[in-house]
């Protein structure tokens, strides 16, 4: 027996070659996670019992059907080297510069021109307790993907102020032991709240100004919506069928953010005038290490007068709306992790 | 100065642009994507 903190969790920054080929130990990293569950494997049976001819209505015969690998999270504080990792996975279409710091410059992706079409890049997960001759638990999960992400910015103190969760999944294809000897933790050049540089939604400025006292706290979400990976050849792991592709289905971008109530709260105006405008929202930690998501058309769908923790909100949902020449949103990320999704 | 990337448009036109958001995006949406940089031609022995 051991206890959940033994568990270490490592995972490719790399991307894999391909969905069933798995990282080398070279672009594998070793991280803390918040989410204390390890990642199960969910083998699937199924017998014969809606099969008639066996003379009574009771299963007689187990079958071995597929592996049904639930969803994991990988939650974290936000830093620079793992917003890189989230927005690369998840959105794909990543160009990385110079020499260190690295500038990584990423849109989501597009299908007609996207190299491996609907499909992102792959990653492995290795998790371990205890690894070598007597493991309590030693595998890689091969073929993960990204399924979507939530950066939460939070009205707190220190690292909880803002966090990132990236819901990941896989194919069920796995090896064990893992054969990987993971390196030590990493140690992320991590934000917080306080760090933030820019804070502009459609037009009001959140940091300075008269609106400068406003803001509380923003979730923005990313769900690829992956379709069912099964198909026809699609292989088998241990006699189970396992997925053989994750291709994105409708993509979701949400943003809320909650501001306080003031005089002249422009928000209102903007939702009732249909006005848009860009969003940026950065975090400096320092030369090395930022992170800006700039939203290229964002409006407001709902904006609702609320009640947080005793203050007058408008709580805001924005709408992000496509631009044919900027599309719909671009991270920027420097962080001195090089090799992120290449 | 920001660095350059070597970019590819999807009809295959290669370029170098500056790496920047700014200069980056459009060519992204448009279908471009980071290509490999041009091989340095080896210098001829005088």
């Amino acid at each position: 027996m051991s206890n959940i903190s033994e568990l270490m969790q490592g995972w490719g920054f790399g991307k894999q070659a391909a969905i069933g080929t798995a990282n080398t130990v070279a672009a594998i990293w070793r991280h803390t996670n918040l989410n204390t569950k390890p990642w199960a494997k969910v083998p699937v049976n199924e017998d014969d019992r809606a099969e008639i001819g066996k003379g009574h209505e009771f299963p007689t015969q187990l079958f071995k059907s597929h592996y049904n690998m639930p969803t994991f999270e990988i939650s974290k504080y936000a830093s620079s080297e793992f917003l890189a990792w989230a927005m690369s996975f998840a959105l794909g279409n990543v160009v990385v510069s110079g020499a260190g710091p690295y500038e990584y410059v990423i849109v989501p992706a597009l299908g007609a021109t996207n190299p491996t079409g609907l499909e992102l890049p792959y990653f492995s997960f290795v998790q371990q307790i205890r690894p070598g001759g007597s493991a309590v638990l030693d595998e890689m999960l091969v073929g993960c993907a990204v399924k979507g992400w939530k950066l939460s910015i939070k009205n707190s103190p220190g690292r909880a102020s803002a966090t990132c969760a990236v819901e990941c999944v896989t194919t069920g294809q796995y090896t064990s032991p893992s054969g990987i000897t993971l390196p030590a933790a990493s140690t992320p050049h991590e934000f917080n709240a306080g760090m933030i540089t820019a804070l502009t939604f459609n037009g009001i400025n959140y940091l300075s100004g008269g609106s400068a006292k406003q803001f509380l706290s923003m979730e923005a979400s990313w769900e690829n919506n992956f379709r069912p990976g099964f198909f026809p050849g699609s292989g088998t792991q241990d006699g189970y069928q396992i997925q053989g592709r994750f291709e994105w289905g409708d993509r979701a971008f949400a943003v809320q953010f909650v501001v306080r109530v003031q005089a002249g709260s422009a928000e209102y105006a903007s939702l009732i005038n249909l006005t848009t405008g860009t969003a940026t929202f950065t975090m400096t930690r320092d030369a090395n290490n930022s992170f800006t998501m700039l939203i290229q058309k964002m409006g407001f769908n709902v904006v609702e007068l609320a009640n947080t923790d005793g203050i007058v909100t408008l709580q805001i949902t924005g709408v992000q709306l496509y631009d044919p020449t900027n599309g719909l949103v671009t991270m920027s990320i420097t962080t001195p992790l090089q090799g992120i999704c290449q | 100065m920001a660095d350059l990337v070597t970019m590819a448009s999807p009809e295959g036109e290669v370029k170098e642009v500056e790496a920047t958001a700014e200069t980056l995006t459009p060519l992204l949406v448009a279908g471009w994507t980071q290509a490999p940089a041009p091989a340095v031609p080896a210098q001829e022995e005088k």
